[in-house]
């Protein structure tokens, strides 16, 4: 199977900055998946690792800590970049969410009900990805708290500490699915871009699917340059 | 077929083949979460248990004499034994939860007693002697090098050993087992005074005065929490109980009325 967008021109749609900020988040919370749900595996499972699961659940432990620390770091830096750069300042005043949005998911729905026959005109940043956007703010003040309390767990008492990692491993669970789910799904097993979604790669998106998912954004892009396309370029030059 | 077709059909089929996989993978680790989450229950991280369970559903099947005490309301003593092949002497006449006195802390001691040699509290602690403390093995009362299994079941207890000329002697065994086995044979034949004479023989070494909450749970604890193989964070943890500032500030336990013996 093949995309339906993988020929044209492309556009920015994430600059350098963004995509390393988002593959140093992809990293760290694979291994944070991976590290964090390894403690509630059935005990078969880790008898499995024999001799060597001592030295496996130790290094995990620092391995959850280390991955916890830079998830920690990139969302701080993430501030700052939102506060200071010209570029964070714009990313952040289009995710910001709008009543459009709640008319953009409705209208949305009843097209793909087929209640409606027109696709809603999607602006720079969907309803779905300013959702998924926003949630890794909630998820992540929720799992850098409890996981620095669960650190430092001589520092509290047991009841807080049962509350912190009820909350820890619930948003795991939540962010987990959400992260597979709402976004690995429906951002690479997307159709228009199967095989992967190669934004997060080189940051350009596609005239045509600019055109096809962020209309809006395509026609404001337009009205700004007698230019086909707004900041196009083959070459990534961020 | 071109071949150049043919290449592109089986290029195809490669990112398709591991494109499913990949979903596959993800897919297998949604449902696990769910199930893990939702049908299973969490795993308590520190018991090993699982949280939406009872600690005695968690529990490996008791025995009939584990199922017996669990149900028990007072865990009886006679019932709830520690298992030690080679005790201190004081177990022969005063059982292993021998704490039954003070019914409001009996709980706290006798908890202590679980782990803990009589000896460490109840020895007259002289200063001049160098006294280190041991986890010994309940059953073969060989030292530990290791705390495995929950907190406090260990199945070991801390004994205390005298260091004196490079040699450790146990000290929890001061009662000469002889002088007790022939006082429990005779003692219906004894007069009160050679009971009373006795007694005071076997409890020479013994204090009245034990040792109290605040000399262990304390920043100088009378105990190298280190030393007697407890993790760094699990030391501190010990020091830094606030058991100490407890005894300190309610030198009376205040329980609910209903808990009062009625007599």
């Amino acid at each position: 199977m093949k995309s339906e967008h993988n020929s044209g021109r492309k556009i920015v749609r994430m600059t350098k900055s963004q995509r390393i900020q988002h593959v140093i988040l992809f990293v760290s919370t694979t291994l944070l998946v991976l590290t964090g749900f390894m403690l509630q595996a059935d005990m078969w499972l880790i008898e499995l690792f024999g001799d060597y699961g001592e030295i496996v659940f130790d290094i995990r432990s620092w391995l959850h800590r280390a991955s916890g620390v830079i998830v920690s770091a990139v969302c701080v830096y993430h501030l700052i970049y939102v506060i200071t750069t010209k570029e964070g300042k714009s990313w952040v005043s289009d995710m910001l969410p709008r009543i459009r949005d709640a008319v953009d998911a409705y209208q949305n729905v009843m097209f793909m009900i087929g209640f409606r026959k027109q696709k809603p005109k999607l602006d720079r940043f969907m309803y779905l990805e300013k959702l998924e956007y926003w949630s890794v703010y909630f998820g992540m003040t929720i799992v850098i708290i409890t996981g620095i309390m669960m650190w430092t767990e001589y520092l509290w008492p047991k009841f807080y500490l049962e509350v912190a990692n009820a909350l820890h491993l619930g948003e795991a669970v939540l962010a987990t699915l959400a992260i597979i789910v709402g976004h690995i799904f429906s951002v690479h097993y997307n159709p228009h871009v199967y095989p992967m979604n190669r934004t997060f790669i080189d940051g350009m998106i596609s005239e045509e699917m600019m055109k096809d998912e962020h209309e809006l954004w395509y026609e404001r892009e337009m009205k700004k340059s007698d230019e086909p396309a707004a900041g196009t370029s083959d070459n990534d030059k961020h | 077929m071109t071949n150049t077709k043919l290449k592109s059909i089986l290029k195809d089929l490669i990112i398709d083949i591991t494109m499913l996989f990949i979903f596959l993978m993800l897919l297998s680790l949604t449902l696990w979460i769910l199930w893990m989450y939702f049908l299973r229950g969490p795993i308590d991280i520190e018991t090993r248990g699982y949280v939406s369970k009872t600690l005695k559903e968690a529990a490996v099947q008791p025995t009939d004499i584990e199922k017996y005490t669990l149900q028990h309301f007072h865990n009886l003593d006679d019932v709830v034994l520690k298992g030690i092949q080679y005790p201190s002497n004081c177990v022969t006449c005063h059982g292993d939860y021998p704490h039954n006195e003070t019914p409001k802390v009996r709980a706290f001691f006798n908890a202590h007693s679980w782990f803990i040699d009589c000896d460490v509290c109840h020895r007259e602690n002289n200063k001049q002697e160098k006294i280190i403390y041991q986890w010994l093995d309940n059953e073969t009362d060989a030292a530990l090098y290791k705390l495995q299994d929950d907190p406090g079941m260990y199945t070991a207890r801390i004994v205390p050993l005298l260091f004196e000329n490079e040699t450790e002697s146990r000290l929890d065994k001061l009662i000469d087992n002889d002088t007790v086995s022939a006082y429990l044979l005779t003692e219906d034949k004894l007069s009160e005074t050679e009971q009373s004479e006795a007694m005071e023989k076997m409890h020479q070494p013994l204090i009245k005065d034990p040792v109290s909450c605040d000399q262990c749970h304390t920043e100088n604890s009378m105990f190298e929490f280190k030393d007697l193989l407890y993790t760094d964070n699990m030391a501190t943890h010990l020091k830094s109980f606030d058991i100490g500032t407890m005894i300190d500030g309610y030198e009376a336990f205040h329980l609910p009325k209903v808990l009062e013996p009625r007599n």
